[in-house]
């Protein structure tokens, strides 16, 4: 993961950040098409940032083809950008410089590739296969600057699931948890619910304990669709600092929804709470320490 | 079980067919299994978007004559005669064949899949037997009561889904625990289906599992 350094322009931080979160339903192994469709919602929106969806340039299911539609990340992004645009963060299949392939998640402004995290938790069990696709990415999880005054972190779908991540972005000091994912449905929910998938309140369950922890926002974005039998649930939702869901997208449908994060409201979940002043990583290293040397 | 309102899975499901059908290059779905509600219910469903065909059961009789004839066993051969006749009309309109079984014959019933596409294929028999008042159900539950089928999908879940001990999970089936275990053991989709000697690295099957 690297870092742009900020221009003097830059540096004034923002009191609010506009958030766009583009629920799609990539064209599968179709990478020229979802390209056109990322840059064309890009260019529409009038955001700060706008986040997609796990694996957007490429869909899910891809299999044996993942390796051939994967790209390479060490030179200019694979979309293009204005540069006075919206940072946009999506997922991808990254060919990395060791020759493995990894389920990415990149942050692109302009010309720059602000930020890449390489999906940590593939899962494979069930329906999934991801170990059976992709590398486990091993980088140790950064955070970087998602506009002037906001600090970020990116994690991509099954990462969400394993607290140490969010944890490790808080730590930080990240103001959001950005998660990009293709969550499927499983479990019919009872249509007075208002849902389609019982398994969307698990997602919102961990978004909203997450965000209440931490003081942070949590901006999930999940797609829609079908692949192979999968049907994704869609669902991407916005919780704020105190844990409080401020914006939510329908089930199973293609949707944007635009947010306002405001600056104000990290400031008040941490005060006069005090979980993240007080977090003591010392205590959690020594005790990981230990755990590793007896394990 | 925690049930569902069935209806609540029908826009999931016939999405997924749908998608199957634009992927194929089909141009609609026809039946690969008999008349029934089951089959009704996959009918309604899909219809709205679908063209949703049956097999003349005519030609399905016919079918049927002939593979008795060669020798097919008699308890294969309605379901066999539906099979062909599906794939066969399916290979000439550019239909795509479905079956109707649910995921309780499927796990338990050894006997060959109807097709490949199987829109009940995650609603246990036991669920459409609430809804329907009926439902298909594989050789070892021919006799079972409503309760007992409850019992064996409630045991199926804790095994597979939950990952309870076979101990745990079929200790109370009574009578139908041995032959439901022996059932399960042999069915065809624990195979994904698919069968096929690795001899190279990637083997379909095994590897190539997608």
């Amino acid at each position: 993961m690297s870092r742009l350094k900020p221009s003097a322009a830059e540096r004034s931080p923002l009191a609010q950040l506009r958030v766009r979160l583009e629920q799609m339903a990539p064209a599968l192994a179709d990478p020229v098409a979802n390209r056109k469709t990322i840059e064309k919602a890009v260019r529409a929106a009038e955001a700060d940032v706008v986040l997609f969806p796990e694996l957007a340039l490429t869909g899910y299911t891809l299999g044996h083809r993942a390796r051939e539609l994967g790209v390479t990340l060490d030179g200019p992004p694979p979309v293009s950008l204005p540069d006075a645009g919206p940072l946009a963060v999506f997922g991808l299949v990254e060919r990395g410089e060791d020759h493995l392939t990894y389920n990415s998640a990149v942050a692109v402004r302009g010309d720059a590739i602000v930020a890449v995290h390489r999906k940590i938790y593939l899962p494979t069990y069930g329906t999934y296969d991801e170990g059976r696709i992709f590398a486990r990415g091993r980088r140790s999880v950064r955070t970087f600057q998602l506009a002037p005054g906001w600090q970020a972190g990116v994690i991509v779908c099954e990462d969400f699931w394993h607290p140490a991540m969010a944890y490790l972005v808080a730590l930080q000091g990240a103001d959001v948890l950005l998660v990009t994912s293709a969550g499927a449905g499983r479990g019919m929910a009872d249509p007075g619910s208002g849902a389609v998938f019982t398994s969307w309140e698990s997602w919102e369950l961990i978004a909203r304990t997450t965000a209440l922890l931490h003081g942070i926002y949590v901006v999930l974005c999940n797609r829609v669709g079908v692949e192979e039998g999968l049907t994704f649930a869609g669902g991407s939702l916005v919780v704020d600092p105190s844990g409080a869901v401020v914006a939510r997208a329908p089930q199973l449908e293609p949707a944007h929804l635009d947010v306002v994060l405001d600056h104000d409201r990290v400031a008040r979940a941490r005060h006069p709470f005090a979980h993240l002043r007080d977090e003591d990583a010392a205590v959690t290293l020594h005790t990981l320490e230990r755990i590793m040397r007896e394990r | 079980m925690k049930a569902y309102p069935l209806e609540a899975a029908g826009p999931v499901v016939a999405g997924v067919i749908a998608a199957e059908v634009a992927r194929a290059g089909g141009h609609g779905v026809v039946l690969a299994s008999p008349p029934g509600p089951a089959s009704e219910l996959v009918r309604r469903w899909l219809a709205p978007s679908l063209r949703v065909v049956s097999p003349d059961a005519g030609a399905v009789a016919d079918v049927a004559g002939a593979l008795a004839a060669g020798g097919a066993p008699g308890t294969l051969v309605e379901a066999l005669a539906w099979r062909v006749t599906a794939e066969a009309l399916g290979a000439a309109e550019g239909l795509v064949p479905i079956g109707c079984s649910n995921k309780t014959e499927l796990l338990l019933d050894p006997g060959p899949l109807p097709a490949r596409v199987l829109p009940l294929g995650d609603v246990w028999a036991s669920t459409l037997h609430a809804r329907l008042g009926q439902a298909a159900l594989p050789p070892v539950l021919a006799h079972a009561t409503p309760i007992e089928v409850a019992a064996v999908d409630g045991a199926l879940v804790e095994y597979l889904e939950r990952g309870a001990a076979p101990a745990g999970a079929f200790g109370r089936l009574g009578r139908l625990q041995r032959p439901v275990r022996d059932a399960l053991d042999r069915s065809e989709v624990r195979r994904r289906g698919l069968l096929v000697p690795k001899l190279t690295p990637w083997a379909v099957g095994s590897d190539l599992a997608r």
